[in-house]
């Protein structure tokens, strides 16, 4: 059975456009194992703030009330730590990470879940910093 | 039964009650097992799982709304990139 993994925002938006088929394949097979897709509440911000701010309501309805069906990561304490870890580490390497992919860089680490992204760079460089990060991009053909 | 949680695990069933998103440890249980995957005897897997692939696939499919979420990915990921006003020194 495939791992539980975590979508990222744009793998997320790929998939509600459905003009991806690798992303539409592999959410296909996933879903189909897992029941579920998983996210986190920094993804949820982004979709909320982003809708409102273009006033896309009915968007916003349709996209909550699937959202809603699905599987939301609160982060947790310990992953606001980690993220500061993570943050400084990066910056360290002379990389700059902001808070929302530290944050679910965290939540992905600490629930040992792949990240499904296809912010490849970003996360890239915090992997770099050590952490057990995973990292898959469904808009690449299944190997 | 009893059930262990983990201090993380325990603190975010907390913290869900603190913002007031379940009223209960019981309601937490109850909520946990509507929602174990089906293949489990008596429990009924939830009523939309087969169809939550069909329902989010193509859903802002047209031209408009795809390039609306085009534009919300952007404005996140332009977030995402923007330095904090005072960089640390390292």
């Amino acid at each position: 059975m495939a791992d539980k993994v975590i979508l990222d925002t744009d793998i997320l938006s790929e998939y509600f456009k459905g003009y991806n088929a690798n992303v539409a394949a592999r959410a296909a097979a996933y879903v189909t194992e897992r029941g579920v897709f998983a996210f986190t509440s920094v993804t949820v911000f982004e979709i909320v703030y982003g809708l409102q701010v273009k006033g896309a309501s009915s968007q916003l309805a349709k996209v909550l009330a699937w959202l809603d069906q699905n599987e939301e990561i609160t982060p947790v304490a310990s992953d606001y730590r980690n993220a500061a870890t993570i943050k400084v580490a990066a910056g360290r390497q002379g990389s700059v990470v902001e808070l929302p992919d530290c944050l679910i860089a965290a939540i992905a680490v600490r629930l040992e879940r792949p990240l499904v992204t296809g912010n490849t760079a970003d996360f890239q460089a915090i992997q770099r910093t050590g952490v057990k990060l995973i990292i898959e991009n469904w808009r690449d053909e299944q190997t | 039964m009893t059930i262990t949680l983990s201090p993380d695990q325990e603190h975010a069933v907390r913290a869900a009650i603190d913002a007031g998103r379940i009223a209960s440890v019981h309601e937490f249980i109850e909520h946990a097992i509507a929602t174990l995957p089906s293949g489990s005897g008596s429990v009924e897997a939830p009523p939309n799982a087969r169809t939550i692939f069909e329902q989010g696939l193509g859903m802002l499919g047209s031209p408009e709304d795809a390039a609306l979420i085009d534009e919300v990915v952007s404005i996140a990921y332009q977030e995402r990139r923007r330095p904090s006003k005072r960089g640390a020194a390292f």
